[in-house]
């Protein structure tokens, strides 16, 4: 970056030092993970625990994605990528417009609206989970997407970060486009959606990995392997008694987990730090 | 291209009432300045001719078609707004062009009416780009091509050149006002700037507080000030108020036989006011400082009364030395004289 510091000797070294173990310290559990899923399961269990990639990448990575240990972990990479991508989408599509109703009409009862969704922001789902999970039986929701999805889309934090942004655009903007002719939706899809796209960008990458990370609310609503989604299934992949874990399985499952969000991140990197750091007006 | 009538109009928020009851009726094709102080209701009128703020009573009309119940987008109107309000994401063509789209006009005849603006304007170049790699007199003209591409009746301008530094300001002045006459579209206009209110309008109305004081041709208002506030306003510097008893020099008595019954206030401009021998003075002072503009040197004048008196001559003020007494003088034609509320008198 241009405007930075230039360092130079030995404080520049030291930098690099520091930043260097910084990596290593959080990288190096991921690392054995790796590992681990590029072994046998009998290399694993005999110590030492190898440091270096095994042989058996291509096969452990085949097992885990056809054949899992309940349920192939291509199901359950195919779950949470619904739920994530459900959760992100309709998060950021119901924040748009509750921000943009609280935001920009007058209507009887919109303060109460908006003290209302402001109160689910002190109701996160760990809070509300029993009230939340008789609702979703009652629906018959369980071991479904919706039921995966619903829940957690009611939070105010995304309505918020939108209503925020929505109050920082002018209103002659509104006013200019209502003498050019454009009715409220007109004006909503028109000029408000694209100026919010880096917000919306940034939401997404947020929100999707919110969705991704979930765990207690899909162990709790799905019972059918078949409806599991990959961070709780690593779980269930542990063997309950005796049995023998299946580790370099376990294990690759772990790296496919990690896969999609780093893949969001990575795609739409350049969007969310615009997103986060500046606004377009 | 239509008339523009106003019956009464009045605005409340809330419960307070800033618009008390305006009366106005603009000519096809004129150009209306309404000029005022800040916070005097100026905007609140032009929103409520653009269809933005209700009217709270009375009625608006647009070509003789009562508008008070109709959406902006209906009116027949387009509005150029102090801070432009572009749509950044959009380029320029775009930005003119979406209310034509709006309207569902064919492709084709949008292409070619935001090429003509745009051509108008000398922005043909810029149509690719977004409003923030314009500079500000680009945008404003931007901000001018969006209302002119729809050719509505009416124009209606709110502040448009306050953003702008003062050189530029004098250009755009002079291009809306060429830009008005060649369309021929009537015009409302806003500002708190009394050279645009004098240069621009055909008629100004001058409002103070939620009511208009006076309309009327510049040079009428400049000349013959209705109230005591509109003399104060419009001139620069302002008009200077008397007491008639604050008039005791040698030929006092003959001008305060002239002025007519009533007088509680005079107001002399400062350009009527000039220098002459002691025995023909009706005022006296002593100039305290000299403000020389090259042309013209403005002279503020202490009075052994306490009030300061400002006068204007022509050329450099050689041979006024500071603190000398000066003695003065105006032609009792261009001396305003008004009553107690502040109201002009006018000779019968
Ligand atoms: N939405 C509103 N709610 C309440 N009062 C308002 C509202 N809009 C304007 N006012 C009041 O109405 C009065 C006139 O405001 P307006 O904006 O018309 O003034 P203005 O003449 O345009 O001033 P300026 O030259 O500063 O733009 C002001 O006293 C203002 O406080
Ligand atoms: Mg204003």
């Amino acid at each position: 970056m241009a405007g930075m510091v230039e360092k130079r000797g030995l404080g520049l070294w030291l930098t690099h030092l520091g930043l260097i173990l910084g990596v290593a310290v959080i990288a190096f559990p991921i690392w054995l993970a790796f590992i681990a899923s590029t072994v046998s399961q009998p290399e694993i269990v005999r110590p030492p625990m190898p440091l270096l990639p095994g042989d058996r990448f291509l096969e452990n990575y085949r097992d885990a994605l056809y054949s899992g240990v309940n349920v192939p972990v291509a199901r359950m990479l195919f779950n949470s990528f619904v739920m994530a991508m459900g959760i992100a989408l309709g998060k950021i599509a119901i924040s748009l417009l509750s921000a943009f109703a609280i935001v920009y009409f007058r209507f009887p009862g919109r303060l109460v609206f908006f003290w209302l969704i402001f109160l689910t922001l002190m109701l996160p789902v760990e809070v509300r989970i029993v009230p939340t999970y008789e609702v979703a039986a009652r629906f018959g929701m369980l071991n479904s997407y919706p039921g995966l999805i619903f829940p957690l889309i009611a939070s105010a934090t995304a309505t918020f970060l939108f209503r925020q942004f929505f109050l920082t655009v002018p209103d002659e903007l509104a006013e200019a486009a209502r003498v050019d002719g454009a009715r409220p939706m007109r004006f909503f899809v028109d000029i408000l959606l694209p100026m919010s796209r880096t917000n919306i960008a940034a939401l997404f990458v947020i929100l999707f990995i919110y969705g991704w990370n979930q765990y207690l609310w899909p162990l709790l609503i799905t019972t059918e392997p078949e409806m599991n989604t990959i961070v709780m299934g690593i779980k269930q992949m542990f063997p309950a008694g005796d049995d023998v874990a299946d580790w370099p399985v376990i294990m690759a499952t772990s790296i496919l987990a990690m896969l999609p969000p780093v893949l969001v991140v990575m795609f739409m990197q350049k969007l969310f730090v615009r997103g986060l750091v500046e606004s377009e007006k | 291209m239509a008339t523009v009538g106003l019956t009464d109009v009045r605005k409340t928020f809330g419960r307070t009432e800033v618009i008390h009851g305006i009366d106005l009726e603009i000519a096809d094709g004129e150009f209306i300045v309404i000029v005022g102080p800040s916070g005097c209701g100026k905007s609140t009128l032009l929103r409520m001719v653009a269809g933005l703020e209700t009217v709270s009573a009375g009625e608006v009309r647009i070509g003789e078609r009562r508008v008070n119940e109709v959406e902006p987008m209906d009116r027949d109107i387009a509005m150029v707004f102090q801070n432009y309000a572009l749509y950044p994401h959009m380029s320029v063509f775009d930005n003119m062009a979406y209310g034509l789209r709006i309207a569902g006009r064919p492709k084709a005849e949008i292409a070619e009416r935001v090429r003509a603006a745009a051509r108008m304007l000398q922005l043909e170049e810029y149509l690719d780009r977004r409003p923030r790699q314009l500079s500000g007199g680009q945008r404003q003209r931007v901000a001018m091509g969006r209302a002119i591409v729809r050719k509505p009746a009416v124009f209606l301008f709110d502040e448009p050149l306050s953003n702008l530094d003062a050189k530029l300001r004098v250009q755009m002045r002079l291009e809306i006002k060429a830009l008005q006459r060649e369309l021929g579209v009537t015009a409302l206009y806003v500002t708190h700037d009394q050279v645009e209110a004098m240069t621009l309008a055909d008629r100004m109305v001058v409002m103070n507080e939620g009511r208009a004081e006076q309309v009327g041709a510049p040079l009428e208002v400049y000349a013959r000030p209705a109230t005591m506030f509109v003399a104060g306003f419009i001139g620069s510097p302002p008009m200077n108020f008397l007491a008639p008893a604050d008039l005791n020099g040698a030929a006092a008595p003959a001008l305060l036989a002239a002025l007519p019954p009533g007088t509680a206030a005079i107001g002399i401009r400062p350009e009527h006011l000039e220098l002459v021998p002691a025995d023909r003075a009706v005022l006296s002072g002593s100039a305290r400082y000299t403000e020389a503009l090259g042309a013209e040197t403005l002279i503020h004048l202490a009075r052994p009364e306490g009030q300061t008196l400002t006068m204007r001559i022509a050329g450099s003020p050689e041979g006024i030395a500071p603190d000398a007494p000066l003695h003065l003088a105006a032609a009792p034609a261009t001396i305003r004289a008004f009553d107690r509320e502040g109201r002009a008198i006018v000779p019968t």
